[in-house]
C-alpha cells in the first residue's frame, strides 16, 4: 500500500492547502448483515490531482464514495477531509458530488439553472433566497461548461452529454475544493468526454482535488495523473506511471484482465443470485 | 322570471351559514393538501399519503374518547405510524411498500375497532367520508391552525424541501439535515391528512394529496409554478365540490374528488406540453421520459 | 376449582352460536386464500396495487347492482379496470406510476360513492366497506367459496410461472413466458381474492389480508414454500382469534382480525432471524463475492 502522499499533518486550516484534502486511514466498512464492503483502505490525496478510482463492479467504489461523503459509519478507521470531519466538510461545502445519470429523476420540474443554483444552496441564508452573487456564479458556471444556451430547459429535455455538463456546472457553482464524480463518462459522446476532461484539467490547475470512479480502465491513463485501485481492499494507490501496472490491474480485477489487452472492458462477474429474495427463490430456479 | 329563479337557486347555498363554512373549510383544506401534493407526487409517496390518512384514525377516535382536540391525537398517531414504518424498514428486509401496507392497516384497524366498541363518541361516517357540511366552529378553527402552521413552515423552507426531494445526496453533501427535512415533510403530510380527513374522509384524502400535484406537474416545468397551480386546483375543486354537494344531496368528498379526477384527466390529454394530444404535436422534440 | 368451568364456559360460549361457527369457517377459508396470494403481492411489491384494487371495486358493485349482475363480477371488473387503466397511462405521462394509481383508484372510489348516494339501493353500504362476517348468509358464502377456490386452484396450477414472474420477469421472458400476461393473471387472481374477502373483512381492510401474512412469512422463512405455509398459518390464527375477540369485545370483526394479524407481524419482526439493516440487501445484491 503506497499512499500517494504519506503526509500526516492535521492542520485544521481548510482554506490553505497544507493538510491532505482527503485522507482515508484504515477504513473498514461492514454492513450489519456481516457483509464486509471495504477492509483497511488507506490513502491520501493532497496535491491537486485528477485521480481515477478503479475497480470492478462491487469492488467497493460506491461504498468508498459513500464513506467519503459521510453516508456510512465506518467500522474502523477514519475519513478526514481537509483535516476535519466529514460533517464539518459538508457544512463548509468542501465536497461536491456529481451523480450517475440513473440517480437523477429527469422528469422533475426543474430547469438547468435551478439545478445549478442548488449548488449554491448550502451557502444561502435561512430562507435560501439566491443573491445577485449566486446568480452571477451560476451564470459563470453554466458558461464554463457551455450550457448557457440551455439554462431554461427542463432537465429531461437534455441529451446525455448535456445532462452531465449540468451537474458538473452545479459542482463548479458549489465552489467545492474536492469533486467526486461517479462514472462521468458512461453514455456520453466523445466530444462531451473531451470537454469534461478539459474542465477537470482546468479545475486541477486551479487547485482542486478530483476523484473519478470508473470501471472503464482504458480511459484512465488518458486523463488521470494518479490512481486508486480497489477490490474490497486497497490494491494500489499512487502516481499513474508507477501504479497503473499490469500486475496491479490483474490484482484489482482478480485476474479478469490477464491475457486481454488493456482497454477491454472487464467482464461482469456472473455472480449467483445472492440477495435475500434471490435466496428465497434459489430453489425455484434450481441454482442452489 | 326564470332567470331570477335560477339565480336564486344558484345563490341558495350562500344563504346558509353551514354552506359558507363548508366552502371556507373545504377551500382551506384543498389549499393545504394541494401544496403537500406537489411533494407527494414528485417523491412517489402516494401510498404513504394514503397510509397516513388511514393511520390518523385511531388518534381521532382516542381524542374523541378523552375529549381532546381531534387534530392533536390524529397528528400524534400519524407521527407514531411514521416512526413505526421507519423502524420496521430499518430492521427488516421487507420492501418499503409492504412495510407501509402492514403498518397503516394495523393502525387503521385499531382505530376502527375503537370506533366500533365505543360507537357513541365518534361517527364512523365522519371518519370515512368527512363531514364538511356539518363542520363545527371548533373543527374549523383546528383546520385553520393546522393549515396556517403547515403553510408557514413550507413557505419558509420550500427550497430545502425541493432540494431534498430532487437530490437528497446533494442536499446532504452540502450540509442540509436531510433526516430532519424528511421527518418534517412527513409531519406536514400528517397534518394535511388530518385536515383532509375533515373535508373528504380517510378513504379519499389520498386524492387530495396526489391529484392536484400530478395535474400541476402536467401543466408546468417549474416547481415554483407547481406550488401555485396545485393549491389553486385543490382549493377551487374543494369549494366547488362543497357547493355542488348542496344540490347533489350527499357525498361532498365524492364531489370534490371527482372534480379533481376530471381535471387530471383533462390535463392528461390536453396539457399543452405534456398532455397525450399535446405530446403528439411535439413529436419533433424529445418527449418527456 | 369453581373458576375453571366459568372460564371454560366463557371460552366456549361463542362456539355455541351457529353464526359464530359459520363465521369462523368462512373467515378461515378467506384467510387462507388471502394469505397465499399475499405472498405474491409482497414479493412483487404490489402493496399499492392491492390498496388500489380494494378501493376501486365500489363503482363496479353499484353498477352491477343497477344492471342486476352478481356484485362480485362488477367488483372484479372495476378493480381490474382501474389498475389496468393506470398501467396503460404510464407510457404517455411524466406522472409517476404510483401517483397514477393513486389518482385512478381514488377517482373510482369517488365515482362509486356518488353512484351509491344517487342510486336508491339495498346495498349494505357498511357491509361492503367493513364486511359482515358474523351475519354472512348462504349466497355470499357460495360466492366467496367459488371465487376463492378458483383463485386458489389457479395459483396452484400456475405457481411455478407466477413465482418466476415475481422473482425474475426477464428470465421468464427468456424462457418463453409472457410476463405481461402472467402479471395480468396475477392481478385478476388478486382481484378475485378481494371479492372473496369482501364479505368477511370489507374493502377497507382487505389490503391488510393481502399484505401482512406475506410479510410475516417473508420475515420468518427463507424458502418460498415455507413462506406460504407460515403466511397461511398466521392468517388462520388471526381469523380465529380475531373473530372470537370481536365476539367478546363486541367490536368490528374485520378490524379485530386485522389487528391480530398486525400483532403477529410485530411478534414475527422481533423473532425474525433475518433482522438486518436495509443496506445489506443492496450491498449483497451488488456484490459478486457473497
Amino acid at each position: 500500500m503506497s499512499p500517494i502522499e504519506p503526509s500526516r499533518e492535521t492542520a485544521a486550516d481548510t482554506a490553505g492547502a497544507p493538510c491532505p484534502a482527503i485522507e482515508v486511514r484504515d477504513l473498514t466498512v461492514a454492513y450489519k448483515s456481516g457483509t464486509v464492503a471495504l477492509v483497511d483502505v488507506s490513502f491520501a490525496l493532497g496535491e491537486p490531482t485528477i485521480c481515477g478510482l478503479v475497480g470492478m463492479n462491487g469492488s467497493g467504489k460506491s461504498t468508498l464514495f459513500k464513506a467519503i461523503m459521510g453516508f456510512l459509519e465506518p467500522r474502523h478507521g477514519t475519513v478526514t477531509i481537509c483535516g476535519g470531519t466529514v460533517v464539518a466538510a459538508q457544512k463548509q461545502n468542501i465536497v461536491a458530488y456529481v451523480p450517475q445519470a440513473e440517480e437523477v429523476d429527469w422528469t422533475f420540474p426543474v430547469s438547468v439553472r435551478d439545478v445549478v443554483m442548488t449548488g449554491r444552496q448550502g451557502r444561502m441564508g435561512f430562507l435560501r433566497i439566491p443573491s445577485h452573487e449566486d446568480a452571477r456564479i451560476v451564470a459563470e458556471s453554466l458558461s464554463r461548461v457551455g450550457m448557457e444556451a440551455f439554462a431554461d430547459r427542463q432537465i429531461g429535455e437534455l441529451s446525455g452529454g448535456q445532462r452531465k455538463r449540468t451537474f458538473l456546472a452545479r459542482a463548479l457553482a458549489q465552489g467545492a475544493r474536492i469533486l467526486l464524480l461517479d462514472e462521468p463518462f458512461a453514455g456520453v459522446d466523445i466530444k462531451t468526454e473531451q470537454a469534461i476532461v478539459a474542465i477537470l484539467r482546468d479545475l486541477q490547475a486551479a487547485g482542486h482535488v478530483i476523484l473519478v470512479s470508473t470501471h472503464n480502465v482504458s480511459s484512465v491513463p488518458t486523463f488521470c495523473d494518479s490512481v486508486v485501485m480497489i477490490n474490497k481492499t486497497l490494491i494500489a494507490a499512487g502516481p499513474i506511471e508507477t501504479t497503473f501496472t499490469p500486475e496491479n490491474l490483474g490484482r484489482a480485477f482478480g485476474g479478469a484482465l490477464y491475457g486481454l489487452p488493456i482497454g477491454t472492458l472487464p467482464p461482469q462477474p456472473a455472480g449467483r443470485p445472492s440477495g435475500p429474495i434471490q435466496k428465497l427463490f434459489a430453489t425455484v430456479r434450481g441454482v442452489a | 322570471m326564470d332567470a331570477a329563479a335560477l339565480v336564486e337557486t344558484l345563490a341558495a347555498p350562500f344563504t346558509y351559514e353551514f354552506m359558507r363554512k363548508a366552502m371556507l373549510g373545504g377551500g382551506a383544506v384543498g389549499l393545504l393538501c394541494g401544496v403537500l401534493s406537489c411533494f407527494v407526487t414528485l417523491k412517489g409517496w402516494s401510498l404513504l399519503g394514503d397510509a397516513l390518512s388511514h393511520a390518523v384514525v385511531p388518534g381521532v377516535a382516542l381524542s374523541a374518547l378523552v375529549g381532546a382536540p381531534f387534530a392533536v391525537g390524529a397528528f400524534l398517531t400519524g407521527l407514531l405510524a411514521v416512526v413505526a414504518m421507519g423502524f420496521v424498514e430499518r430492521h427488516s428486509l421487507l420492501e418499503k411498500s409492504a412495510v407501509i401496507g402492514v403498518v397503516f392497516t394495523g393502525f387503521f384497524a385499531a382505530g376502527l375497532l375503537l370506533v366500533s366498541i365505543f360507537p357513541s363518541q365518534v361517527r364512523l361516517q365522519t371518519i370515512l367520508f368527512g363531514n364538511l357540511l356539518g363542520i363545527s366552529d371548533a373543527d374549523l378553527a383546528q383546520v385553520a391552525c393546522v393549515g396556517v402552521a403547515a403553510l408557514v413552515v413550507i413557505g419558509l423552507k420550500w427550497r430545502d424541501f425541493l432540494l431534498y426531494c430532487f437530490d437528497p445526496i446533494h442536499a446532504r453533501s452540502i450540509g442540509l439535515e436531510t433526516g430532519r427535512l424528511h421527518f418534517t415533510l412527513l409531519a406536514l403530510l400528517s397534518l394535511a391528512a388530518v385536515a383532509g380527513l375533515q373535508a373528504v374522509g380517510a378513504l379519499l384524502v389520498v386524492a387530495m394529496l396526489v391529484t392536484p400535484g400530478a395535474t400541476a406537474l402536467l401543466l408546468t416545468d417549474r416547481f415554483g409554478r407547481m406550488l401555485v397551480i396545485a393549491p389553486a386546483i385543490g382549493a377551487t375543486t374543494a369549494v366547488i365540490g362543497a357547493y355542488a354537494s348542496y344540490f347533489l344531496d350527499g357525498s361532498t368528498g365524492g364531489a370534490i374528488v371527482s372534480l379533481q379526477t376530471i381535471l387530471f384527466v383533462l390535463a392528461f390529454f390536453l396539457a399543452p406540453k405534456y398532455g397525450v394530444l399535446g405530446w403528439r404535436r411535439r413529436l419533433g422534440l424529445e418527449p418527456a421520459s | 376449582m369453581t373458576a375453571d368451568p366459568g372460564f371454560l364456559d366463557l371460552l366456549l360460549e361463542p362456539l355455541r352460536h351457529g353464526f359464530m361457527l359459520k363465521a369462523l369457517a368462512v373467515g378461515t377459508f378467506v384467510s387462507v386464500v388471502c394469505a397465499v396470494l399475499s405472498c405474491f403481492v409482497v414479493l412483487k411489491g404490489w402493496a399499492l396495487v392491492g390498496d388500489a384494487l380494494t378501493h376501486a371495486v365500489l363503482p363496479g358493485i353499484v353498477l352491477a347492482y343497477i344492471v342486476g349482475l352478481p356484485m362480485g363480477l362488477g367488483a372484479l371488473a372495476s378493480g381490474v379496470a382501474c389498475v389496468v387503466l393506470a398501467g396503460a397511462a404510464r407510457p404517455y405521462s411524466r406522472v409517476k406510476p404510483d401517483a397514477l394509481l393513486g389518482i385512478a383508484f381514488s377517482g373510482f372510489l369517488a365515482l362509486g360513492l356518488i353512484l351509491l348516494v344517487a342510486t336508491p339501493s339495498e346495498i349494505h353500504f357498511i357491509h361492503v366497506l367493513f364486511g359482515n362476517l358474523l351475519g354472512i348468509e348462504a349466497p355470499e358464502i357460495v360466492q366467496a367459496i367459488l371465487t376463492g377456490s378458483v383463485a386458489l386452484a389457479a395459483v396452484l396450477v400456475m405457481r411455478k410461472d407466477l413465482v418466476l414472474v415475481c422473482f425474475d420477469p426477464g428470465h421468464a421472458r427468456v424462457i418463453g413466458l409472457s410476463p405481461g400476461r402472467l402479471e395480468l393473471l396475477l392481478l385478476v387472481l388478486v382481484a378475485m381474492t378481494v371479492v372473496t374477502a369482501l364479505e368477511a373483512v370489507g374493502v377497507v381492510l382487505v389490503v391488510a389480508m393481502l399484505v401482512t401474512p406475506g410479510c410475516i412469512g417473508f420475515l420468518l422463512a427463507a424458502r418460498f414454500s415455507r413462506m406460504v405455509v407460515i403466511a397461511v398459518a398466521a392468517a388462520i390464527v388471526a381469523a380465529v382469534a380475531g373473530t372470537l375477540a370481536s365476539f367478546w369485545l363486541n367490536g368490528a370483526t374485520g378490524a379485530s382480525i386485522v389487528l391480530v394479524l398486525f400483532l403477529l407481524f410485530v411478534v414475527a419482526l422481533f423473532a425474525s432471524p433475518r433482522v438486518r439493516r436495509r443496506e445489506s440487501r443492496r450491498e449483497t445484491a451488488a456484490s459478486p463475492l457473497v
